[in-house]
């Protein structure tokens, strides 16, 4: 009876658009140039450096002579600060509730939303928060008999916050995230929209991609909020997912870039 | 051959149209708050799976809770059994729209559905 999103495909969906994309950024559009002239071996060997223009690099540009790209000053940090807002899609995890809940006809994923930042602790960890707002709204279905009632929709809002610890492993083109998160969650589970609120421990973490530059990423990501009994006959409820998440924002500004202003992502990923 | 041919089809036949119109999830609910149950003994209504949803408590002592209800082919209640979080559809306290439990249990009845048959192989 329950709608299921999972069977139409979409997580499957937007994991591999996620995978699309990181793969088209990271790959890059420049193009390839001949390899540069080698530096002197010692000052006494040639007069001066860049050498004179050759037919194999005359018109190239300025930048070409630059020094090495070690010397360049490049970002291999943690923005100074993030804000993204993220949504996710995902399944519940397992409880007492929910399996009674499939087998009396209704099931279904679950949606959220959330808003995420963080201050950055160094080259590879930063300290943040997280807030999300889940749902689900699960279309009970009609009476195959005559004479009986149709059946209520199930609903649940569930909102939580937390501490994240970000640790990166990367470069300013790719890199792989690890968020553990800790904080607490509460929701309300209903049939006629009188359900009662209930709170507990969150705990959980998210793994995946993040493209510094572009500040967007995919997350797959776990967490865990049992809450104990929703109706006194229930069994135990547990508010917790199983999601994939994509994120995108702001970082205000990079790590080592003095002066650089807060960058939208859309802005960066349409230059 | 051809006598086994036709015992296929019409067995085929059979299953393939045997299936169960059923009444919706949360009958219990409409039962309870149309007040359209009787209770005997060791029985108690309470919330179920929410909060704002209705369920049964019977035991430990014999107790029953009778739906009055148009009933048709099969009549079946969700419980969950001695304090256990696991539940399962069952026939076996359930019949003609009483659901009981026999002494020393403890019996919660979360739902409860009726289903009729489709096909013409009862």
């Amino acid at each position: 009876m329950g709608r299921s999103w999972v069977a139409h495909g979409v997580p499957a969906r937007l994991a591999a658009l996620c995978v699309a994309f990181a793969a088209q950024v990271h790959a890059g559009p420049e193009p390839a140039l001949p390899p540069p002239p080698s530096p002197p071996s010692s000052p006494t060997a040639a007069p001066y450096y860049p050498p004179p223009p050759t037919a194999a690099t005359e018109g190239l540009p300025s930048y070409y002579f630059a020094p090495a790209p070690s010397d360049a000053p490049r970002a291999k940090e943690l923005p100074a600060w993030s804000f993204r807002f993220g949504l996710a899609i995902g399944s519940t995890v397992s409880s007492d509730h929910e399996d009674t809940l499939n087998l009396d006809g209704y099931g279904g994923p679950r949606s959220g939303f959330d808003l995420s930042g963080w201050r950055s602790l160094g080259s590879t960890v930063g300290l943040g928060v997280r807030t999300s707002y889940r749902l689900r709204r699960l279309d009970g279905g009609s009476s195959q008999l005559a004479n009986f009632p149709n059946a209520p929709d199930y609903s649940e809002d569930i909102v939580l916050g937390g501490a994240t610890l970000p640790i990166w492993l990367g470069d300013e083109d790719l890199a792989f995230i690890l968020t553990p998160i800790v904080g607490v969650g509460a929701g309300k589970v209903s049939f006629y929209g009188d359900g009662r609120w209930q709170a507990g421990p969150l705990f959980g973490g998210s793994a995946g991609i993040y493209l510094p530059h572009l500040h967007f990423g995919c997350d797959l990501g776990f967490d865990t909020i049992p809450v104990g009994k929703s109706g006194a006959a229930d069994g135990r409820n547990n508010f917790g997912m199983l999601y994939l998440d994509a994120r995108g924002g702001v970082r205000c500004p990079l790590a080592g870039a003095r002066g650089a202003s807060c960058s939208p992502s859309l802005r960066r990923a349409l230059r | 051959m051809l006598t086994f041919a036709a015992a296929c089809a019409a067995l085929s036949a059979c299953i393939s149209t045997n299936d169960y119109d059923s009444s919706a999830p949360r009958l219990i609910d409409y039962e309870c708050h149309h007040g359209d149950y009787e209770l005997n003994g060791a029985a108690d209504v309470t919330s179920g799976l929410t909060a704002d949803s209705c369920a049964f408590e019977l035991g430990p002592a014999q107790g029953s809770v009778h739906f009055d209800l148009p009933l048709t082919t099969s009549f079946e209640a969700l419980v969950a059994v001695n304090g256990s979080d696991i539940s399962s559809w069952t026939t076996q306290n359930a019949t003609g729209g009483t659901v009981s439990n026999t002494p020393g249990q403890r019996l919660r009845v979360l739902d409860i559905r009726v289903r009729r048959s489709q096909g013409n192989c009862d």
